[in-house]
Parts: structure tokens; sequence; C-alpha cells
């Protein structure tokens, strides 16, 4: 009788011991499984989106998509191509460099904080930072180096910082995007991102994607909306509208007036992770910043 | 005939007399409250639309002005709108994949 006890709690310990190391294979084969469907996914993402327009605006090649609505409106694109003789932007450019090349109090430059000296690198950002754990765009990451370096932050939307943007754009032009979700936290922020794109907001109940993908090349009042595909590439720009330079995150800002949400803080985490979003679903484009809008 | 015409008068319109003391009796500072609350919440989110707080502010100089009447429906307008923002927040929570246009 004790003998058949023991080797039935034998059995039942095996069997425990069994289950458990089954699950934990489980447990593994889900964390690969994970790692493998994001990149995936993000990849499937990339393609839908960058095959939404190339099926809606059929004539148009892929590359032509860094020059926002000028790429599918040719009387508008006509005009541009003429404020292109004289492009507007220069002085900005004049002045980003001045800034770019003055010292600190410390007698350290700009140049010390940036790979490369700070020269062709505008495609490598906004970039997922695996340590802070949050997406650094170019303007962050500018006034992050001034801060390290014992100054004050520039402010966000336009002025110097949006000059020294310009300036460090200028010297990436032609650099392809290949921004990158390479893990399962950049992935957290590239998916907050994506949900802010496509999110209804305001009291028009507008998203990102109604106006720049189902409306995409049509009337809205007086102005034909731009594709998604590419929004980043010329930032920062001069737009005619605000007669003067501005960032990404200054056109988002007024996107969200013109639909009746209130805007939400430049450089703030959601604006950074839509600007990670539309960065990775331009891969490809070239970056042309700055330059010009209407 | 007259008496006759002015108790059918009376009869008939004391709802809306009633409604009308009513209506100038409701305390407006806790729709104030409750509106302010709701856009709190919805401004937590990054759905606080730009024309709510604006209605607040005007109920507030209206009631400050004693024109209730102006600041009752401002402050309601103000309540809706709060309202429908914290609606569209929760939906696009939970809806934000029924956008993509895919």
């Amino acid at each position: 009788m004790r003998l058949v006890k023991r080797t039935l709690k034998m059995k039942s310990g095996a069997i425990l011991v069994c289950l458990l190391t089954i699950n934990c294979m489980a447990i593994a084969d889900t964390g690969n499984k994970s790692d493998l469907d994001f990149k995936a996914m993000v990849q499937q993402d990339i393609n839908d989106f960058q095959s939404f327009f190339k099926k809606r605006f059929s004539q148009v090649e892929f590359s032509e998509y860094k020059n926002g609505v000028y790429a599918i409106d040719a009387a508008s694109r006509e005009q541009w191509l003429e404020m292109e003789d004289f492009p507007p932007y220069e002085f900005a450019v004049d002045e980003g460099e001045a800034l770019f090349e003055e010292p600190f109090s410390n007698g350290k430059t700009y140049a010390d904080c940036f790979a490369n000296g700070g020269e062709g690198i505008r495609q490598n950002y906004p970039y997922f930072d695996s340590k802070k754990s949050e997406v650094i765009t170019l303007e962050l990451a500018i006034n992050n180096c001034r801060q390290a370096n014992g100054e004050k932050p520039l402010a966000y939307k336009k002025g110097a910082l949006a000059n020294l943007s310009a300036y460090m754009a200028s010297t990436s032009a032609g650099n392809s995007f290949a921004t990158e979700v390479p893990s399962v936290a950049a992935y957290q922020s590239y998916s907050e991102g994506k949900e802010f794109f496509y999110s209804k907001r305001g009291q028009l109940n507008f998203s990102c994607a109604d106006c720049h993908m189902r409306v995409a090349g049509q009337k809205l009042r007086a102005d034909i909306t731009s594709p998604a595909l590419g929004h980043p590439t010329g930032f920062p720009v001069y737009r005619a509208k605000w007669e003067e330079m501005g960032t990404l995150h200054r056109r988002y800002a007024g996107c969200n007036k013109n639909i009746r949400a209130k805007p939400l803080p430049a450089q703030g985490r959601a604006y950074r992770n839509l600007e990670y979003f539309q960065s990775v679903m331009s891969q490809g484009l070239e970056v042309n910043g700055p330059s010009s809008r209407k | 005939m007259n008496k006759f015409r002015l108790f059918f008068f009376i009869v008939l319109n004391a709802p809306l007399f009633l409604s009308a003391s009513l209506y100038a009796s409701v305390d407006i500072n806790p729709i104030l409250d409750n509106a302010r609350m709701t856009v709190n919440k919805a401004a937590a989110k990054g759905f606080e639309w730009t024309t709510t707080r604006k209605l607040i502010e005007d109920a507030e100089t209206a009631l400050a002005a004693g024109d209730k009447d102006k600041s009752l429906k401002l402050a309601k307008a103000a309540l809706n709108e709060a309202e429908k923002s914290l609606i569209q927040a929760n939906y696009a929570e939970t809806h934000w994949q029924a956008g993509i246009p895919l």
C-alpha cells in the first residue's frame, strides 16, 4: 500500500515538473514571438501606408512625397517652384549656421553633442532612446544639448530653434529617412503615435488620417490637403501663412486648432510619438528640409 | 364671459409660469463645476476642445453681471461640449482602429 502511494506521489511530482517545464517553454516562446511580431507589424504598417498612397495617386513617384502637397497638385507645384527660385528659408539657414557655430559659455558647441559634428544627421531623428525610454526628436536633442552645457532651452515652435533645426536639416539634404522601431518599448511609443494619428478629436471630430489620407488631394475650404506620407521630411518650413519659420510641432498645433482640438505641448510625449510614427511611415524618403509651404 | 376666459387663460398658462419660475431658480454653479470637472477629464486624455473653456468663462462673466438666463445657457452649452469631448476621448481609446482607412 505504501509503495503504491509513493509511486503515485512520484508520478504526480513528475507530471508537475513536466507541466512547469512546458509552461516555461511556452512563456519563452511567447517572448520571442512578440519580439518578432512587432517588427513584422511595423513593416506591415509601412507597406499598407505607402501602398495606400501609391494606389491613391498612381501617377506620383514615391520619391516625390517629400514635397508634400506639391507632389500631387500641379498648380500649387508651379507656384511653389517659382517661390523656390528665391527660397524664403535661406536667411533662417544662415542664422541657424551662425547659432550652430557660436560657442556656449563653457566653450563647447552644438557640434560636440551630435554624431558627425551635427552634420548630415537629420534623417536619424526622431529615434527611440532605450535608456530614457522615450522618443528623441532633433529639436529636443538641440535643447538637451543646450541644457547639458548650462544654457537655457529655446522655445520649440519657432525662432532660434527652428533656425538651428533648418541649418542641420540643410546639411542632410538627400539622405533617406530610416527611422526604426528597435524594441518592444519603442513599439509602445510608435503605437501611441499611431493611435494619435487615427483618433478623431476636436469639435469637428477629425483625425489626422481623415484630412491627410481619406481626403488627401481634395479641397478643404481653399486649401488642398497634403498626403501624410512624407510629412516630416521637409520640416522645419517657412510657411507663407506664418511669414516665418516653424517646426513640425508648430504645424501639429495648427492642425489641432483647425479642428478645434486644444493643441498639446510642443515636444510633449504625444507629439513626439506622432512624429515618430509619421517618420517610420515615411521610411525611404529623402530629407529635403528646410522647405517652403503655403 | 370675461371671467370664464380669464379662468382658462390662467389654467392653460399655469405650467408656463411655473416652469419660468423654476428656470430662474436653477443654481448655475453646480453646472459650471460639472463642466469644469468634465473638461479637465477630457484634457487629461488629450481631447479638450478649444471652445469649451471659453464657454465656461463667458458663463461666469454673465453670472457675475447678473444675467442668469445667458449664464445658464452658456453653462449648459459648456457642459454639453465637455461631455461630448470626454465621450470622444473614451470612444477613441477603444475604437481608434476603426479610423484606419486601409
